[in-house]
């Protein structure tokens, strides 16, 4: 019966194989904004979902089951939208451990917060390298730094921001989501963040080594966008030390 | 002080955004080693003032985490770590000057610079996880320096998730000690631990021992140990500099790590002798991988993890702040032989320092002809020198010292150092050997009454409380009769040795080609360092081949 009631919050905050509806949906959507209230969106309303039932342990299993699946999944990922999404999918089915009564929802729907916004990061610049190119794909777009250095500073920056990377809100988010977690689940949920790494670098690899091949050459972000960028970024700093202070004070 | 200590990250700090962000050209380094030079005055300063006796003092820059504290590992620790990026700094103005990446090159340093004194002042956990997180990604970063390399960014990457695998037992070590003491503060969880040493979780697992082991796997993986170790050899297609800061620097945050948690060993006693284990596998298997490279560069990789395990090895048996000691003398020896590499190369094709013939020196230089002292009086000077070194240096210290088996470091370190030096001058054909044999006794004598003299006062300024350097030597004790054994064993090994070397030069030629088959497939497998890294690469092909099998399968949703 706890199981039944799970499902629509399964849908949101994804479970293996409902998730594929999330990942089917980000890919099919072209436009930035909606796409970016998608990915704020979806885990909220998850998490509302999630509220109607206590989950269960064998759920929270294959809440772990599923972020390691997709984690695993996105190591031979090459396109970057399909990345932001297995890892988003990873990332939301973790919020499953973070869920028992003894924790107040508004600090884990701050942890969703985090984990979206840095998803949103490299949703944006992954935007902007597309606009130029066309395609965000790794391994078509090697040597990137040699034409478009400061794209690919902030490519590099933003999807290590995605993989909860010190200080981005998506480290405090994991911090948080393991401070709510027995030791054994614990262990499960550093070995997914231990493969999002693998998976980060792997992504990069194949657009800052080697040469640039393709023919065509662009411009380099302007001032005024890597100074927004560069805004951009210690605000998500500042918004990190927030969420740190509201889900990892006390206890 | 504690402002002192906040200053000199935010110093390194300053630096990196100035650099990253600015356009300076060439003029990148000099802005760097100015900023730099001012964070070793201030680390200096900081030095003395805890040599002087200043209390130690905690400073709080936000609610959950962000607090930097001054104690004596800390202002040690920033001094050595501050002088040797100086050097770092200074050395690379001219070394990379032609690098495309120049300015982006001393930003990362500086940022390195921060990361690492920031591990080292860290108050809380959380602050320390950042810091210990991002050291391995600003690696990552320098050692792929060179961007469009492959081969360094393949290497760079084996580091960053061995570091990154570091980082996790550490991140539920803090977990463990938060949730059960509810603060985040290391000194107050630390103190909570050895107020309750017995603690156990709900399933019995012992607290102590569980936090213990953690911290000591997250220290394997940042000192390169045994099974950890692979990446270690393969960075050397970073940048010169970078290898030295990494060698001299980096690489040796196991050891402190382990002595910012010294507490939690003390109720550990268990972990410290696995973590002696490891060392000396970590030791032994460094230093035989290193005598079979051919790549002088792998070579000192090897001699590093070597390095490295004897240091753990320290830790295992209690002696923490001679590992401190260690960690320090390493890095400076191993940051002058990275950083002398370049003029090493040039003298080599100046004088490729190939010995001549012995009929050449004898005809031509008019010099007399080499000779070998007889194996069985060699033999005897290896056993009985270095013993008899230790034990005086021992006795000077302190005749109660040889009570405290962290002894057995010394006379593992001091007697197969020693009996591998009097053991390579026999090998070696020389016009005088009782001269060489002479000065390696001296040198022997004075590195290792230097180095007991100076790890006891290192002893003194790290852990001022005679009660707990009793208790961390008392955790790590073994039963007298394994002390024994120990002895006896290296004892053995030494004239095992001798018999081998014996045997190796007076065995007929069939005997010979008899042992060429073993010592050939022996040759293979140290060659191929144990297979350890084509299995590791096996594995991750594997896992990437089945991820991208399974993506066709669900269509890529």
């Amino acid at each position: 019966m706890l199981v039944l009631a799970a499902l629509p919050a399964a849908i949101f905050l994804p479970l293996f194989p409902l998730s594929a509806l999330f990942v089917l949906l980000f890919c099919r959507v072209a436009d930035l904004r909606v796409r970016a209230v998608l990915v704020l969106l979806w885990p909220q309303i998850g998490l509302m979902l999630a509220t109607l039932s206590a989950p269960s342990q064998a759920l929270r299993v294959w809440a772990l089951l599923t972020a390691l699946f997709y984690a695993w999944r996105a190591l031979s990922v090459q396109e970057l939208d399909r990345w932001i999404a297995f890892i988003a999918v990873s990332a939301w089915s973790l919020l499953w451990m973070g869920w028992d009564t003894t924790h107040d929802l508004a600090s884990l729907r701050l942890l969703a917060l985090g984990f979206s916004l840095s998803l949103l990061t490299t949703m944006v610049v992954g935007s902007l390298l597309q606009r130029r190119v066309g395609v965000a794909y790794a391994g078509l777009n090697h040597g990137l730094p040699e034409v478009a250095p400061r794209l690919a500073g902030f490519l590099v920056v933003s999807v290590l921001c995605a993989v909860a990377t010190p200080p981005f809100p998506s480290f405090f988010a994991i911090m948080g989501i393991l401070h709510r977690s027995g030791l054994g689940m614990a262990t499960g949920i550093c070995t997914v963040w231990l493969i999002w790494s693998w998976t980060a670098l792997r992504l990069l690899e194949g657009f800052i080594t080697n040469s640039w091949k393709l023919p065509r050459r662009f411009a380099d972000l302007d001032r005024m966008t890597s100074f927004a960028l560069v805004l951009g970024l210690f605000v998500l700093c500042a918004m990190a030390l927030g969420l740190s202070n509201a889900s990892l004070a006390g206890q | 002080m504690e402002r002192l200590v906040f200053l000199l990250i935010i110093l390194a700090l300053v630096s990196a955004c100035i650099i990253g962000f600015g356009r300076f050209g060439r003029h990148a380094a000099a802005i760097s080693i100015f900023f730099n030079t001012l964070i070793f005055g201030v680390a200096l300063v900081l030095l003395a003032a805890k040599l002087g006796g200043a209390p130690n003092g905690v400073l709080h820059l936000n609610a959950v985490w962000g607090s930097v504290q001054f104690d004596p590992l800390a202002a040690l620790m920033s001094a050595v770590i501050s002088g040797i990026s100086l050097i770092v700094h200074i050395y690379s103005r001219r070394y990379m000057v032609e690098d495309p990446g120049y300015g982006r090159f001393f930003a990362l340093l500086d940022l390195m610079t921060a990361c690492l004194l920031l591990m080292v002042c860290a108050a809380d956990l959380l602050t320390m996880l950042i810091a210990w997180n991002l050291i391995g990604l600003v690696l990552f970063w320098l050692l792929d320096h060179c961007l469009p390399s492959r081969s360094a960014y393949r290497y760079g990457f084996w580091t960053f998730i061995t570091y990154r695998f570091s980082d996790l037992p550490l991140v539920l070590a803090a977990l463990i000690l938060h949730r059960l003491y509810g603060s985040w503060s290391i000194a107050v969880v630390l103190a909570k631990v050895t107020a309750n040493p017995g603690m156990t979780f709900t399933s019995g697992l012992p607290v102590a021992g569980t936090v213990a082991a953690l911290v000591a796997l997250s220290a394997f993986g940042r000192s390169a140990q045994f099974l950890l170790h692979t990446w270690l050899p393969y960075t050397m297609d970073g940048p010169t500099p970078v290898s030295a800061l990494m060698h001299a620097g980096i690489v040796n945050a196991g050891a402190f790590i382990i002595n910012r948690f010294a507490p939690v060993f003390v109720a550990a006693g268990f972990v410290l002798h696995w973590v002696f284990v490891v060392g000396l596998v970590t030791a032994i298997t460094g230093s035989l991988l290193m005598l079979a490279q051919n790549d002088i560069k792998k070579s000192l990789g090897y001699s590093t993890m070597g390095q490295m395990g004897f240091m753990i090895m320290e830790c295992g048996v209690g002696a923490f702040s001679l590992a401190i000691f260690h960690l320090i003398a390493h890095g400076l020896f191993k940051a002058t032989l990275f950083l002398s590499s370049g003029s090493a190369i040039n003298q080599a094709r100046a004088d490729d320092g190939v010995p001549k013939s012995e009929l050449y020196t004898f005809v031509v230089e008019r010099r007399a002809t080499a000779y070998r002292q007889p194996w069985q009086l060699m033999a005897l000077i290896t056993l009985g020198v270095p013993a008899a070194i230790l034990l005086i240096a021992h006795w000077l210290v302190g005749a109660g010292i040889l009570v405290e088996q962290g002894a057995i470091v010394l006379l593992f370190f001091g007697w197969i150092t020693g009996a591998q030096l009097l053991f390579s001058i026999h090998r070696m054909d020389t016009e005088d050997p009782w001269r060489m044999v002479s000065l390696a006794i001296v040198s022997l004598v004075v590195v290792v009454l230097g180095y007991t003299f100076i790890s006891h006062a290192f002893d003194l300024f790290l852990y001022p409380d005679v009660a707990f350097r009793r208790a961390i030597f008392s955790a790590a004790a073994i039963s007298p009769a394994t002390f024994d054994g120990v002895v006896v064993l290296v004892t053995l090994v030494i004239v095992a040795g001798w018999i081998l070397a014996y045997r190796a030069t007076h065995q007929d030629q069939d005997s010979r080609v008899r042992t060429a088959r073993f010592w050939l497939i022996y040759y293979a497998l140290i060659s191929r360092e144990f297979y350890i890294a084509d299995l590791y690469a096996a594995a991750s092909r594997g896992m990437l081949n089945t991820s991208r099998q399974v993506n066709l399968w669900l269509r890529w949703v």
